[in-house]
This record gives structure tokens, sequence and C-alpha cells, in this order.
């Protein structure tokens, strides 16, 4: 194993523990690990993604990875998208309360 | 003036009126109202020039948001509001005064007669009022148009005018999710999606330089547009 390997093994595990305690859902936990299994695997045996690559078409194994993690990247982006619209959403139902409470009518006025 | 309704039908319209950091055009815009004896709810969209000064010894129905959310959730703020008055009629009206208070009758009157669910001012069906229109705007409003007639499938002379009127029971189906001035589109994607009738009502614009200066910049539209379009995608 060269350096480089060791490295990424111990940040991808440090990463994947982090994620694994933030979330608590058993769905999504699985998915963390297949994923942090999956990276380990490609980062101890580089040549696993080249072989992949070429199953599909693709030159080489950093190439196919680069497309993943476009989609991957987009794919987090729209989750992230859908969920500020929701949280936007509350705050604008929170604020709408806090106005309809407060509100002034005509003949409470000086 | 005009009163062809008795008082207390007067004071079940209720004029929806967004605001934004234009107390002093708004209170200009209030007192050309008061005469006509409509209720009027002013929802102050987290205004910092002193709005709710401004307007205390008018009298109108004053409501404040605590953050700045936009013009679509203003609207919808004041809706809830007129709704839960009691209002048989909810009227928009725009704080800066480029909408002729004359009009709202005008705007009433199919309401009134079973004619139709919602009222829409168009700009473009008198072409004397079409004339008012700056050129440039002319272009954006005809596109607009178009592309909410796509979008929508509500096909309007003037898919952007925010002068609306609409019954009770109308103002219950239509909810607001665009909190923005994408809501110009959504308010016809609620009207279709609620299977309402819809009219337009020939109103002409008073183009002010106020409302010139303020109004939406044509560079705005494309982000309007990308907001509408985001909303249909996702």
């Amino acid at each position: 194993m060269i350096p480089i390997q060791a490295i990424l093994v111990v940040l991808l595990i440090l990463i994947g523990g982090t994620s694994l305690a933030t979330s608590s859902r058993l769905a999504s936990r699985l998915a963390v690990l297949g994923l942090l299994s999956l990276a380990v695997l490609f980062v101890v045996s580089p040549d696993l993604t080249t072989r992949l690559a070429h199953l599909v078409g693709v030159g080489r194994g950093t190439d196919l990875l680069l497309y993943m993690f476009c989609l991957a990247s987009i794919a987090v982006f729209l989750k992230l998208y859908k969920k500020n619209r929701a949280v936007e959403e509350k705050l604008t139902e929170v604020a709408r309360q806090v106005a309809l409470r407060g509100a002034r009518e005509p003949e409470r006025q000086r | 003036m005009e009163q062809p309704w008795p008082d207390s039908a007067q004071s079940r319209v209720f004029l929806v009126i967004p605001s934004f950091n234009e107390g002093t055009v708004l209170s200009a815009t209030i007192g050309g109202l008061v005469p006509y004896g409509y209720s009027m709810v002013v929802v102050d969209d987290a205004s910092n020039d002193g709005t709710s000064e401004i307007l205390k010894n008018l009298p109108v129905h004053y409501l404040r948001h605590p953050v700045n959310l936009g013009q679509g959730a203003a609207l919808q703020t004041g809706m809830d509001y007129a709704l839960a008055q009691g209002a048989e009629y909810l009227v928009h009206f725009d704080a800066d005064g480029q909408h002729p208070p004359e009009r709202i009758a005008a705007l009433l009157e199919p309401l009134r007669s079973g004619a139709c669910d919602v009222a829409v001012g168009s700009r473009f069906l008198d072409p004397a009022s079409i004339n008012l229109i700056p050129r440039g705007r002319k272009i954006l409003l005809r596109g607009a148009v178009l592309i909410s007639g796509l979008l929508t499938n509500v096909w309007l002379s003037d898919a952007h005018n925010g002068f609306r009127a609409m019954t009770r029971a109308a103002a219950q189906k239509i909810r607001f999710h665009e909190n923005g001035f994408a809501h110009a589109t959504e308010f016809l994607d609620e009207v279709r999606r609620a299977h309402l009738r819809v009219q337009e009502v020939s109103v002409a614009v008073r183009y002010t330089e106020y409302s010139r200066a303020k109004g939406q910049a044509a560079s705005n539209s494309l982000n309007i547009l990308i907001d509408v379009l985001l909303r249909k995608v996702l």
C-alpha cells in the first residue's frame, strides 16, 4: 500500500464514521456503509475502477469516477434545493402566523 | 362618486395591499382609496422605512411580516387575514398607486353578477391604454403572456397584471407557494387547477416616475422565469 492509499482510507473512515453518527435512519446508515466500503475498495485496488470503466466503454477509471462525481453533485444540489424550499415554506408559515396574530385593526388605532 | 352597493357591502370587499418600503407612496394610495369605503389590509413585508408609523392614523388593517418574504407571501398573508375577517370579495392592489381605484368597481362587477370567479385587470384590451405602456415594457409583457400561457394554459392578454379581484370561494382555493414575483404565473396555475372562471377587465395602468423606478427591472424577469421553470420541474 502506497502512502496516499493509507491517507485516503483513514480519511474515508473518519468521514464515514461522522456521517454514520449524524444520520439516525437505518436506510441512510446502510447507504453510508455501502458507499464507504466501495470507496475503500476502489482506493485499495484502483484497477477495479479501470476494469469497471472498460465494462461501460470508458477509457480510464478516473474518468468514470469523475462522471459519477458530477452526477452525485447535481443530485446533492437538487436535494438541497428542495430542502431549502421546504425550510422557506416553514419560515413563511411562521412569519405569516406572527403577522396575523399581531394585526392592527383600524378601530384600535389612535 | 358612484356607490352602487350599500356601505356594509363595500366594507366586505377587502383590498389586499402588499408593501415593502413604500410607506410614503402607500399612504397617498390609501388616501385615494378611503372615500370608496372598502376594507383595506396592508401587509408590510418587513419594511424598514417606518411604514408602521406612517400608516398609524389611516383606516387600514395593518399586518407586518417579521422578516421579508416577498410579494407573493405578503399577498397570501393578506388573503388569509381578509378571509378570516369575513371578506366577500378580495382585491389585490398595488401599494404604489399604479392601479386606478375607480376601476375596482369594474373589476367586481362580473364577480357580483356571477359571470366569473376571478377578474383580472388588463392593460391590453383598450388601445388607448396600450399606448400608455412604455415600449420596452410592452415587449416584456407580451413575452410574459406567451410564457405564462404555455406554462399554465391560461391565456390572457395581460398575464402579469397585479390588479385582480376574486370571490371569497375563489380566494379559498388559491394558495401562493411562490414567495417572490413568480406568484403572477402561479396565480394562473392555481386558477386553472381549481377550475375557476376568469374574465379580463380593461384597466389602464398609471406609469408614474415612481412606479417606473421601482417596477421590476427587465433583468429581473429572467430571474422570475427561472423561478417559474424550477417550480415546474421540481
